[in-house]
């Protein structure tokens, strides 16, 4: 107990140690030190006794950080309570799951296509088990994969489901052998392919036999199963190619037509307006002349463009009339861009028709110079630029709408038209489908040369929101959109509160805990205060006053909360590392995969540890302030005769 | 507060003072009419309990405040500085107290939890003194060399207060002020410490000014006394005055 004994007695007290004035804040904290330890057992009840309320409210705050929230996310973040399912099918365009991903509260969206499509057989290379398995399309950050043990399948790979790897005896790393078929003149035909599993989600993802593949890959099944061939897994079919649409068509005739002539022209032949046009007029409408002598009139639809059974009708009703025929399409902005794909210029193409027998007698021009057999797509291929505008034999023609753009190669003619020209000639055939992209999507394939259609839509969706809170708010954005869709409000009303009644469990028991450390604490220290009043009061008698005096319990209270503090860290850390041994097995067996290796289940922030570090210190020395300036207000006659 | 004509100034100049206490609905009053020390002097201050003393002590020892004061000053030689107690703040009183004023408590008022040495050398550092050689001649007089690294719990009563002497005396204060020392001590040490109290301080010309309910025990040895007459006007109220003790003859304050 006595610190200072191997000092040797007397000449200790002649040293002659220059001691500044300012280390009187020094003395205090010496003299507050060694009154902690002449009562050192005194001292160890004080730090037990705030350890004792401190350790279980800190396991407390543990568990809430580390399972509780935990649990709660798992709970309340859990995808299947996040979904929003569409309830009919319907065609949702590209632009709608752009506009839709960028919504606040959509976690996660991607486009699914009709049910029946999305199916194909599937078995573990080289084992005999084969089960039909749905087609799920999935892309980066699928919570649906994330959050139950998986990882996103890239290029060639597939996720599946518990019972869908139970039912092939597959797991991870296998490699599936996966058939589409069809039925084609009474014959199956099969497309397959290989897909290597990345992994398996948990029975929670979904109670179905499926697979989780990219999006191209189902999209490629259901192709396939329309009898559709898709190139890039080399599966043979039929080609939706493009087709031409027209606003309307170009009438040259020797004589004026009656207005019943004209009446009949738009009566039953999918053109609705005719006017007649003078030379000029037709240029500025067409990119094309001819003799003015002759009458011209524009057959023209308000409403769709009209496709080749129009123009059969219209010729029909003109036959014997001497009658030449121009499908007409107003002119379609493009761009000019050179082999190596930089841009030439801007201009506006105008279709018109192959070159004819009657192209001399009615005077046109230009003359094209492309013949009248285009039924192949290349024969299109073909542009005809005004002179001046220096360019190679191959070029690129870009058209763009609503943000996209598409892109093929074009042949330039030897023949040049006009200089001041601002419109370019291409085929009548090659407008029409320049028409036709402005309505549907169409992407020119440059391995089969050709303009191909593809999907309108997508039937459905498979879409999460941000946080089960926001899954109402989505229902509601549906139903104004007159889309029906299922959510699971009921369950997710019953998780809110489940959530709402821990968090009130949680409170509660923090705000005793808390209560009951701070009653201890300002109790501890101001008994231990009022037991210093002697001392304190001798301390004031010799000279300290003020806040220097206020200094010896104040620092005395910092350091019995600190090693109160420090005790319950201890005992902390101790029990925490207990808690998640023990319960990691547990948990790892409840969710079927083990959990992810930074969750803990009793776990402190730093910055909570600080804080309850900070809040026990600061309350610590308050009591202590508090309780000394009460104790020091006594006057100091009865503090030290009070025996 | 500076001083001009020194020597003939006094340490302690009250005059006019009263101390009111308030206690359970009684009304205490203590009166000091004049109270003039003189450096140098012991003064024993005797009286019954209950008659004022200690608030009379705790006033010199300026750790009270009187209620009324007409003049209360002290004058400390060694600085040339005057204060008078009614227009110091409590850091400014407390100042003067760590500085020249020297205490002994009735038990000896020593910190339990430091060693004798470290007792005796609180006032030093508190002061920012380094130990000197004055030390080591106190703790030689006052016999107490074998006890320095004990707890004061381990002393005995005599011992307890030789060393709160040695404290009081250690960082050389002009005014020592002493309450009942030998309160808890036989007779006879209590006349040893007495005297070799009294050796040092005149040696060191200190002001020594004692309570004791023991007239006897100082009669002998100091220069002063002063005492108490105490009247009970009723139930509620009870004044106290403060008196010179006319049966020496101080008056002067010459010895």
């Amino acid at each position: 107990m006595s610190e200072s004994s191997k000092k040797s007695p007397s000449p200790e007290l002649t040293d002659k140690k220059p001691v500044g004035r300012k280390s009187t804040g020094r003395i205090v904290l010496k003299l507050s030190v060694k009154d902690l330890k002449h009562e050192w057992i005194l001292t160890l009840c004080l730090v037990m006794a705030i350890s004792a309320v401190l350790s279980p409210l800190l396991l407390l705050f543990g568990l809430k950080y580390g399972i509780i929230e935990w649990g709660r996310d798992y709970l309340t973040q859990d995808p299947r309570y996040r979904e929003v399912r569409p309830l009919t099918s319907k065609s949702f365009a590209k632009q709608w799951f752009e506009k839709m991903e960028q919504k606040e509260i959509v976690d996660f969206i991607i486009p699914m296509t009709r049910q029946i499509s999305a199916t194909a057989k599937a078995n573990v290379k080289g084992k005999k088990a084969t089960e039909e398995l749905n087609i799920i399309p999935t892309r980066e950050n699928d919570p649906l994969i994330l959050e139950n043990g998986a990882l996103i399948p890239g290029p060639g790979e597939c996720v599946l489901t518990q019972f869908a790897a139970e039912a092939l005896k597959a797991a991870t790393g296998d490699v599936l052998e996966v058939k589409a078929s069809r039925i084609k003149k009474s014959r199956y035909e099969f497309g397959t392919m290989e897909l290597k599993v990345k992994g398996i989600v948990s029975v929670r993802a979904s109670e179905l036999k499926s697979m989780y593949v990219q999006l191209n890959i189902l999209e490629a099944v259901e192709k396939f199963k329309d009898g559709q061939a898709v190139h890039e897994f080399g599966w043979k079919g039929s080609t939706p190619a493009a087709y031409p649409l027209y606003d309307g068509i170009i009438i040259v005739l020797g004589k004026k037509l009656s207005k019943v002539g004209e009446f009949n022209l738009c009566n039953r032949t999918g053109f609705t307006k005719i006017e007649s046009l003078n030379n000029k007029e037709l240029i500025t409408k067409a990119g094309f002349g001819v003799s003015s002598e002759k009458s011209i009139y524009r057959l023209y639809t308000m409403r769709k463009p009209a496709g080749e059974d129009s123009l059969n009708n219209v010729k029909n009703k003109l036959r014997g009339k001497n009658a030449s025929l121009f499908p007409w399409v107003a002119p379609v902005n493009a761009r000019l861009l050179d082999s190596s794909g930089k841009e030439i210029c801007d201009i506006n193409l105008s279709g018109l028709s192959a070159a004819s027998e009657k192209s001399e007698e009615i005077g046109l021009s230009p003359v094209p110079e492309w013949g009248k057999e285009q039924s192949e797509t290349t024969q299109k291929l073909k542009i005809m630029l005004p002179a001046g505008i220096p360019v190679q034999d191959k070029i690129f023609i870009k058209v763009s709408k609503d943000g996209e753009s598409m892109r093929f190669p074009v042949q330039v003619m030897q023949k040049r038209i006009a200089a001041d020209s601002k419109t370019a000639i291409i085929p009548d055939g090659l407008a029409g489908i320049l028409r036709l992209y402005q309505l549907r999507n169409i992407r020119f394939d440059d391995k089969i040369n050709e303009f191909v259609l593809f999907r309108r839509g997508y039937a459905g969706f498979r879409l999460y929101t941000k946080s089960i809170f926001a899954v109402d708010e989505l229902r509601r954005f549906f139903g104004e959109q007159s889309i029906p869709v299922h959510t699971e409000i009921k369950e997710i009303k019953k998780v809110i509160e489940l959530d709402n009644g821990m968090t009130l469990i949680f409170w509660l028991l923090a705000i005793v805990g808390i209560a009951g450390s701070v009653a201890s604490l300002v109790a501890s220290l101001y008994a231990s205060v009022e037991r210093k009043k002697r001392e304190l009061s001798v301390l004031r008698l010799i000279g300290l006053s003020g806040a220097r005096l206020f200094r010896f319990p104040v620092y005395q209270g910092i350091i019995i909360a600190g090693g109160g503090f420090m005790v319950s860290m201890i005992i902390f850390s101790i029990f925490a590392r207990l808690i998640n041994n023990m319960f990691r097995p547990y948990i790892d067996k409840l969710l079927g995969f083990p959990m992810e290796a930074g969750v803990s289940f009793c776990r402190l922030p730093f910055f909570h540890v600080s804080g309850v570090l900070l809040a026990t210190v600061i309350i610590a020395a308050v009591a202590a302030m508090i309780a000394a300036v009460r104790v020091t207000r006594i006057e100091p006659a009865e503090a030290l005769r009070d025996e | 507060m500076k001083n001009d004509k020194s020597d003939d100034r006094f340490v302690f100049h009250l005059h006019d003072v009263i101390r009111k206490r308030e206690k359970g609905g009684n009304l205490f009053e203590l009166k000091i009419d004049s109270f003039k020390i003189r450096q140098g002097e012991f003064v024993a201050i005797v009286g019954a309990s209950g008659c004022g003393k200690s608030t009379l002590l705790d006033m010199l020892g300026l750790a009270l405040k009187p209620t009324v004061a007409d003049e209360f000053s002290i004058f400390i030689k060694r600085t040339n500085a005057q204060f008078g107690i009614m227009d110091s703040s409590e850091s400014q009183l407390a100042d003067i107290r760590k500085v020249h004023i020297g205490y002994v408590l009735q038990t000896g008022g020593l910190l339990p939890f430091l060693t004798v040495k470290e007792n005796i050398l609180l006032p030093c550092s508190i002061n920012g003194m380094s130990p000197d050689n004055h030390v080591h001649e106190l703790v030689k007089r006052l016999h107490i060399e074998d006890q320095l690294d004990k707890k004061p719990q381990y002393l005995s009563g005599g011992q307890r207060q030789r060393v709160a002497i040695a404290r009081a005396l250690a960082h050389r204060p002009p005014i020592v002020l002493a309450d009942e020392p030998t309160a808890a001590v036989d007779k006879l040490t209590a006349y040893d410490i007495i005297e070799e109290f009294q050796n040092l301080t005149r040696e060191m010309g200190v002001t020594l000014l004692m309570v004791t309910h023991d007239t006897n025990l100082v009669e002998n040895v100091v220069d002063r006394m002063f005492t108490f007459e105490v009247h009970k006007k009723d139930e509620q109220y009870t004044y106290s005055v403060c008196l010179e003790k006319d049966k020496i003859d101080t008056s002067d304050g010459k010895r």
